[in-house]
C-alpha cells in the first residue's frame, strides 16, 4: 500500500501514526505467550553479541530469517565471559513456523507503521506491514514476530530491530545517527548529510579500498573521555543500481528488494568483508560529501554549523524520541571534532585512498 | 505589561554557532537555518526580550539604525511566532537582556531563514515513538 506523502506534517497525521495505549491494551504478554508457541513448534536460532558493548540474546524462531538476521550482525563480538545479557530478544516468522500472533497480525490496510506505548512509557511497540515488535523498557525484553521474510522491508532486512534497539541503546547512553562511519587504524570519520548526499557511496568506497567500515547509513555515538567513539551494528548496506555496477565486489552479495515499490538492493558484508567490519572506534572528524566537478576527491574546511544541519535534522527526528537531549548532543560531537566538506570527484576509486591519507594526517 | 518574547522551549531544538543558527521543530520535523542577524534575535529571545530589547540589539551588532531595527524585527518576529518557533507572554517590563555592544559592527541585512521541510517524509514512513520521554528506566 503507497503512503500519501504530504510536504507538510499536520499533527493529526503524527496523531494517527503513533499512538499510546492504556495497560490493558499492550500486546507485549500475547506476543510473549505466541512465542512460546512458537518455540514448541520451530528450532530456535539464538545469537548473543554485543551491540555497543551491551551483551544482547536474540533467540530467532524460523530459519530464514534467522539466518538474514545473523548476516546482518554475526560479525559483532561475543560478550565478555561472566557479562550477564542486557536485553533480550525472542522473535519468530509467523509463516514459516506457522504459527500466527495470539492477536493477530497488522492490518495491511491500515497505515505501513504505526507507533505505540503505553501510557507510562514503558513498553514501546513499532506495528508495521510486515510484522510487529514490542519492548519492555523495564524488562529489559523485546519479542514480536514477522509475517514473512518475504515481506521484509529493504530496512527490516539490513537493520533487523533497529528502531526498539535504538530506543533501548538510548536509555543507555548511545545514541543512533545518521551517517557512514569509516576508520583507519584509531581514527574514524563521520560522513554526515541528508539522503543523497553520498554518505553511502563515500563510505562503501573506503570500505572497497580496504579501510574499516563501522555502516554506511545509521551508526552508533556514546560520549567518552575527551570526545565520542562511534558504534557500529550492522554488516550491511542498501546499494542502489548504480552502486551494484561501480562496485563490482560487493554485487555478489547483495539481494534485490522485496517489495515492488522499493529500488535498492540490500549487501551483507559478512562474507567478502569481514576482516574489515569494525565495532568501534574514536571519532576524529566529521566530512559532509558533496559531488564536485573535479579529477580527484579533497577536503575542504566546513563551519561547525554547516556541519550540524548535516547530522542533525534526519538524525534527531530519526531516534525514537526526538529530543533536545540528543540535539544537544549532536552539537557537542560537531563541537569536539574538525568538520569538513569531502568534494568528491570524479575519481571514484581514488576516494578511499583520500580519505586514508587524510585520516593518517589528521593533528 | 509588555509584550515578551521566548523561544518555544518545549517544541524547538536551537544551537548558535558561529553567529548562525539551527533550529527544529522536533514535533513537525522541519527545521530552519537561520543568518546572522536573524541568529542575533533568537539569542536574544532564548532569554526572553521584548520587540524594542530585540532590536536595541541588533542595532548594538550590526551597522543599523534603530529605524530600520524597529522596522525589520517585528515582521521577523511575526514569521517566527507563525512556525511555533516562539512564544509570546505578556510581561510586567524588565531589563531581562544586556545589551552587549560589539566594536567594529557587522554589515546588516534584513534577517531571513530558511526553511526545511524534507523531514516531513521521513515522518510519514518512520514516525517516532509516542510518550518515550515520560519515563526514565535507569
Amino acid at each position: 500500500m503507497e503512503v500519501e506523502l504530504e510536504k507538510s506534517v499536520n499533527n493529526d497525521r503524527v496523531a494517527e501514526l503513533n499512538q499510546i495505549l492504556d495497560a490493558d491494551e499492550v500486546p507485549f504478554a500475547a506476543l510473549q505467550r505466541s512465542f512460546g508457541h512458537a518455540c514448541e513448534v520451530g528450532r530456535i536460532r539464538r545469537f548473543v553479541v554485543q551491540f555497543a558493548g551491551f551483551p544482547v540474546q536474540i533467540q530467532i524462531v524460523g530459519n530464514r530469517w534467522a539466518e538474514l538476521v545473523g548476516r546482518a550482525i554475526g560479525h559483532l563480538p561475543r560478550p565478555n565471559e561472566g557479562q550477564a545479557i542486557a536485553l533480550h530478544i525472542d522473535a519468530w516468522d509467523a509463516e514459516e513456523v506457522g504459527v500466527l500472533p495470539e492477536l493477530g497480525l497488522v492490518d495491511l490496510d491500515g497505515p505501513p507503521t504505526v507507533m505505540k506505548s503505553s501510557s507510562d512509557g514503558w513498553f514501546v511497540g513499532e506495528e508495521r506491514h510486515h510484522g510487529t515488535l514490542w519492548l519492555d523498557r523495564r524488562g529489559q525484553h523485546v519479542t514480536g514476530c514477522i509475517a514473512s521474510v518475504d515481506a521484509l522491508t529493504l530496512d527490516a532486512r539490513a537493520r533487523p530491530f533497529h528502531k526498539l534497539l535504538s530506543a533501548w541503546l538510548f536509555d543507555r547512553g548511545v545514541q543512533f545517527v545518521h551517517a557512514g562511519l569509516v576508520s583507519e587504524a584509531d581514527s574514524a570519520l563521520l560522513f554526515v548529510g541528508n539522503g543523497g548526499a553520498g554518505k553511502s557511496t563515500a563510505s562503501i568506497c573506503c570500505l572497497c579500498s580496504g579501510m574499516g567500515f563501522l555502516g554506511d547509513d545509521f551508526v552508533g555515538i556514546s560520549r567518552v573521555a575527551g570526545g565520542f567513539v562511534g558504534h557500529g551494528f550492522y554488516a550491511s548496506c542498501l546499494l542502489g543500481n548504480q552502486h551494484i555496477k561501480r562496485f563490482p565486489e560487493i554485487a555478489p552479495h547483495a539481494y534485490p528488494p522485496n517489495l515492488a515499490d522499493e529500488q535498492k538492493h540490500v549487501a551483507y558484508l559478512q562474507d567478502g568483508f569481514h576482516r574489515l567490519l569494525e565495532h568501534q572506534k574514536p571519532i576524529r572528524a566529521i566530512a559532509l560529501p558533496r559531488v564536485v566537478d573535479a579529477p580527484e576527491s579533497s577536503f575542504e574546511k566546513a563551519s561547525k554549523v554547516q556541519a550540524l544541519k548535516a547530522i542533525a535534522p534526519t538524525s534527531v527526528m530519526y531516534l525514537p524520541r526526538p529530543s533536545k537531549e540528543a540535539f544537544e548532543t549532536l552539537s557537542e560531537l560537531v563541537a569536539s571534532v574538525p568538520t569538513y566538506w569531502f568534494n568528491s570527484g570524479c575519481d571514484i576509486n581514488g576516494i578511499g585512498g583520500v580519505v586514508r591519507s587524510f585520516l593518517q594526517n589528521l593533528d | 505589561m509588555t509584550q515578551v518574547h521566548y523561544a518555544n522551549d518545549s517544541e524547538v531544538a536551537a544551537k548558535v554557532m558561529d553567529g548562525e543558527a539551527i533550529l527544529i521543530n522536533l514535533g513537525t520535523g522541519i527545521y530552519y537555518s537561520l543568518d546572522d542577524v536573524a541568529s542575533s534575535v533568537w539569542s536574544s529571545i532564548e532569554q526572553g526580550a521584548t520587540t524594542e530589547q530585540v532590536a536595541a540589539q541588533v542595532c548594538a551588532q550590526f551597522d543599523c539604525s534603530s529605524e530600520r531595527a524597529l522596522a525589520d524585527v517585528p515582521e521577523f518576529l511575526a514569521t517566527l511566532h507563525a512556525e511555533g518557533l516562539i512564544r509570546t507572554a505578556e510581561e510586567e517590563p524588565c531589563d531581562r537582556v544586556v545589551t552587549t555592544a560589539v566594536a567594529g559592527k557587522a554589515g546588516y541585512a534584513t534577517p531571513s531563514m530558511e526553511k526545511f521541510d524534507d523531514m516531513a517524509e521521513m515522518f510519514a514512513l518512520d514516525p517516532p515513538l509516542p510518550g518515550l520521554a515520560q519515563t526514565n528506566p535507569s
